[in-house]
């Protein structure tokens, strides 16, 4: 898909989308565009996500028993639909954060050594 | 239980999607277009107008349709519910054409059908376990290194493999023999076998009534008359009845105790074998009369059996039966040698190569049918090629498309694989009474069963794969711009490498079958131009074994003299005569000599063919006496010793002189014979070669061996099968016990003699008659869809002063150089396998150029058929139709 921003993007690590879209939502329920708005924004543009990865994530997710989700109504008048981190997504992204500092340590000591 | 809870999960989603599948794709569908909302919001507001951050908007998310279908494909069950969605496409697309679906579905199911019934026979034969025997698997039997032949054994060999093996659960011996069954009225002729005591046991085979046989009852020849006899016999010629048990039947003469039935099931232990009637080995004496003179005797009878112990392998088992081999030779030196002996599964497939002609045929077939199909699929899915790209332009993947392709086949693949299997449910019947040889149909179940259903799937399967990989190829290749704005312009028959080649496989493989099946029907029609040169219309032959009731050699002369009297003298018989063979070639003579013509020792005599006959057989054969005598009833043990040649016989032993009158020196004879008459050559088709010579004695001066049956050649005034009751009768009234079997006609005899060559010729000519429909099926639809394609083309062409002619000679020139191919591919193709069949092909070579000729005329002959009806409507193509024509 072509890419609109400018910015040097980098294509994200497999497998971290889910950690990321966790902890977006660790902050507060969230709807899909807002979870790729802050994602975008928060790695100051590094990271953008397309829909075709995201929103088959929030299913994963969902399935998985991490997220959930509501209908809630929007300030238009409209409704929209917004995720929430579960009691099991919070562990989870807990337990995924502790791991890939653990992995991010071990390969920045790699990096170092020499 | 993360994975338990997983697939409950799986299954509920799987089953909202049955029912509320509307509801989930439109809150996907809302909660998408909030996104594209909120974003085109978000570009809005760095200055963008709403009707370009829309566009734009919508740009970054791309399909929407691709990223519902990225949705949905989380979950295993949704790739099950995509594969639904893809059959229920693939059936709606059969559905609209039901013509080509008909034609696909036809086509495969004769090629897996003709698979599927060839696979069987091997399965009934080979692979199906033996009913009635327990672990068949475990069984083993013991063959000759190298020609794989049964090796039988003495008694006392048997006996120490027996008792010093360490490698079988137990062993059996068994010899099968031919027993004559009942006195006093309907005498019957039933097959059975001596076994040992251990053989049910060892077996694992079960009983409906009674017991096996105990090891005393088989130590003392001739002590305890036991039988066993199978389920069938119990049930047609003793009504089930239960009282039968401790009754005695008669066999051979002789007063035989029932001890017990066999069950249902058990029939004997080869494939196609029934066998009736059990007695132990020590029964030798009344069962096969004058086959052994005593448990003692060195003579190798004795078929093996054994089942190996648990853990022991088909390799262990040899090594220790060959070490068990070696020992009783040394123990017993000079007796015989064995030779190498291996240890084999009792129950194994080997390829003999009239199956692997089968095979080969039937394989083609089916190799046809799948290019036949690949083809008419190529041709489909270029039609289709709009439709491809709609559905990629929607967010289809080419592995997608390709995979539709795939079930498509799949789908097709299996219609004709049931459709196949329908046959089945009557093919078996159509299937047996080929396999008659002379000895009746083979007892064995043809009945479809896992095997045999999983056979024809897995070819089903393979095929389909074969077929689809080709469009789906294509599919998954093609370029998306070219196909949308989808002109005429881009595809050219005989350009298309893929058709083109197929064509030619389809053309080749035709090729080969048919000039195997002309080479066959010509050897077919060279056998039946040439016809016997005695009576064989109104011979019927019955047998009959005297021998087998104890009759000594005065009693035989008797018989014969007072069978052949009575049949003469029925009313529908013309003339009769007894032998001991019919057409004398089972029997030969070692060493034969003319008096004062001593053999040059360095050519050995070749083995000459004998028959023992009785006064008036030549006549009743229509043989002509050529010189001398016949037979008369004079020639008995007490006249001099009598022979008569036939002219081959005659020229092998005096050259071109006058053999009358001169005398002949056989083997273990100590007088000399005279021979008294000369007699023409006997030659039929079975014969193959030139007609062999053959040497005749008198019936009742030496019965060569007492035991031997005699057939009854009856010459009658009308159908011979009509006169079998009064036959029967005749014998009957000589004697009431003795069965009559082997009831034929002599054309009977001499088309058994051809069984094999006209099986084959009949299997690959219908198959290659299929293969032609198949490769004029498959030239017409490329060069139709050539020529649809081109037409635009054409128009041109003929607006710029072509002439129908020309577009006429075009569209078939493109045809025929596709047909030259292919028939110059499958003559080197023929020429390289019809070798093979040479030992069925008479006096015709594998190369005849006729055949050859004839094929490939036939071939050019259809192929212009098929490039002919397209080419016709290219020629009629209005110019300015055609310009328009989009």
């Amino acid at each position: 898909m072509a890419a609109i921003s400018e910015n040097k993007q980098a294509e994200l690590v497999q497998g971290t989308l889910d950690m990321l879209i966790l902890k977006t939502l660790a902050i507060e329920p969230m709807h899909g565009y807002g979870i790729a708005i802050r994602i975008e924004q928060i790695s100051k543009g590094v990271f953008q996500v397309n829909p075709g990865s995201l929103f088959p994530a929030f299913r994963r997710l969902e399935r998985s028993g991490w997220l959930k989700c509501e209908w809630r109504a929007t300030e238009n008048n409209r409704r929209a639909k917004y995720y929430i981190l579960t009691e099991v997504g919070r562990r989870q992204l807990k337990t995924e954060t502790r791991e890939w500092s653990r992995q991010i340590a071990a390969i920045a000591r790699i990096l170092e050594a020499s | 239980m993360f994975a338990l809870s997983k697939f409950w999960r799986g299954v509920r989603a799987m089953f909202r999607k049955q029912h509320g599948d509307g509801e989930l794709d439109a809150e996907l569908d809302e909660e998408l277009r909030d996104f594209v909302e909120r974003s085109a919001v978000a570009k809005m507001q760095m200055g963008l107008s709403r009707q370009q951050a829309l566009r734009e908007a919508r740009v970054e998310m791309g399909s929407m349709e691709s990223v519902k279908e990225r949705v949905r494909a989380v979950g295993w069950e949704t790739a099950f519910h995509s594969f639904w969605q893809d059959v229920r496409f693939a059936l709606r697309m059969l559905r609209k054409s039901p013509g080509f679906a008909a034609i696909v579905v036809l086509t495969l199911a004769l090629g897996i059908g003709a698979n599927t019934a060839i696979f069987s026979l091997v399965n009934a034969f080979y692979l199906r376990p033996l009913p009635g025997v327990s672990h068949p698997e475990q069984l083993a039997t013991l063959v000759a290194t190298g020609d794989g032949n049964g090796i039988t054994v003495a008694y006392a060999e048997y006996k120490y493999y027996r008792d010093h093996n360490r490698v079988f659960s137990g062993l059996a011996a068994y010899r099968d023999t031919d027993l004559q069954l009942g006195s006093g009225g309907d005498p019957e002729r039933v097959q059975g076998a001596v076994v040992s005591s251990n053989y049910f046991t060892v077996l694992g085979a079960r009983f409906a009534l009674g017991r096996w046989f105990s090891p005393e009852e088989d130590q003392t020849p001739g002590a305890f008359p036991v039988v066993v006899i199978s389920y069938k016999l119990w049930n047609e010629r003793f009504h089930a009845d239960p009282g039968l048990l401790g009754k005695s039947v008669i066999l051979n003469g002789h007063a035989f105790t029932v001890v017990g039935v066999a069950a249902k099931d058990f029939q004997g232990i080869e494939a196609g074998e029934s066998l009736d009637i059990w007695t132990p080995l020590a029964m030798y004496g009344e069962a096969m009369p004058g086959v052994l003179a005593s448990f003692d005797n060195g003579f190798r009878w004795l078929g093996l059996i054994g089942r190996r112990a648990a853990g022991v392998s088909m390799n262990q088992a040899q090594a220790d039966m060959r070490q068990l081999m070696a020992e009783f030779d040394r123990a017993h030196p000079g007796e015989h040698e064995t030779g190498l002996a291996s240890v084999v599964p009792q129950f194994r497939f080997e390829l003999d190569s009239f199956e692997a002609i089968l095979f080969a045929a039937v394989g083609f077939l089916l190799l046809i049918a799948c290019a036949n199909v690949a083809n008419l699929l190529l041709v489909q899915s270029s039609m289709r090629k709009g439709e491809f790209a709609v559905r990629q332009v929607l967010g289809a993947s080419r592995g997608r498309l390709a995979w539709q392709l795939l079930v498509e086949g799949l789908l097709i693949s299996l219609f004709g694989c049931a459709a196949a299997l329908l046959t089945m449910l009557w093919v078996p019947h159509l299937i047996l009474p080929l396999l008659n040889i002379g000895g009746g149909v083979p007892a064995v179940d043809l009945e479809p069963d896992v095997r045999v259903l999983g056979f024809a799937l897995a070819i089903s399967v393979l095929s389909s794969i074969g077929f689809t990989l080709a469009p789906a190829a294509q599919a998954a290749k093609r370029d998306l711009i070219p196909a949308l704005n989808d002109s005429a312009a881009g595809a050219k028959f005989g350009k298309s490498k893929l058709h083109a080649s197929l064509v030619i496989v389809q053309i080749s493989l035709s090729i080969v079958l048919l000039v195997g099946a002309d080479l066959l029907l010509r050897a077919l029609g060279k056998i039946d131009a040439v016809k016997p040169d005695f009576e064989t219309k109104n011979i019927l032959l019955v047998s009959v074994q005297p021998g087998m009731n104890g009759y000594n050699e005065a009693q035989l002369s008797e018989f014969y003299w007072e069978v052949q009297q009575r049949v003469e003298s029925l009313p529908g018989v013309r003339a009769a005569g007894l032998a001991t063979d019919i057409l004398a070639g089972n029997f030969f003579v070692e060493e034969i000599a003319a008096e004062g013509h001593e053999p040059p020792v360095s050519e050995p005599w070749t083995a000459i063919h004998y028959d023992s006959i009785s006064p008036g057989y030549f006549h009743a054969m229509s043989i002509p006496i050529l010189r001398g005598r016949e037979f008369d009833w004079g020639d008995t043990a007490g006249s001099p010793k009598a022979l008569v040649l036939n002219e081959s016989a005659s020229r092998d032993l005096f050259g071109a002189g006058i053999p009358v009158g001169r005398m002949v020196h056989l083997k273990g004879e100590r007088e000399p014979r005279e021979v008294v008459g000369l007699v023409k050559d006997v030659w039929y088709p079975g014969l193959w070669e030139n007609p062999p010579a053959n040497i005749y004695f008198p019936l009742m001066q030496d019965h060569p061996w007492p035991l031997s049956a005699v057939t009854i050649h009856v010459w009658t005034k009308g159908d011979p099968r009509g006169e079998l009751p009064s036959v029967k009768r005749a014998v009957g009234s000589v004697d009431k016990s003795l069965p009559v079997y082997d009831v034929r006609t002599m054309n009977d005899f001499l088309q058994q003699s051809l069984w094999a060559l006209r099986t084959a010729n009949a299997v690959v000519a219908v198959v290659g008659l299929l293969a032609l429909l198949m490769a004029a099926v498959g030239v017409y639809g490329v060069i139709s869809y050539g020529v649809t394609q081109r037409t635009r083309e054409i128009g041109v062409r003929m607006a710029l002063g072509a002439q129908p002619g020309d577009v006429l000679r075009m569209v078939i020139r493109e045809g025929m150089l596709l047909a030259g191919v292919g028939i110059v591919t499958g003559i080197c193709g023929a020429l390289a396998l019809t070798r093979f069949l040479q030992s069925l092909l008479f006096e015709i070579k594998p190369t005849d150029p006729t055949a050859f000729g004839s094929v490939v005329i036939l071939l050019i002959v259809v192929a212009l058929a098929a490039c002919y009806i397209p080419a016709r409507r290219a020629m009629r193509i209005e110019p300015m139709e055609a310009l328009r024509y989009e």
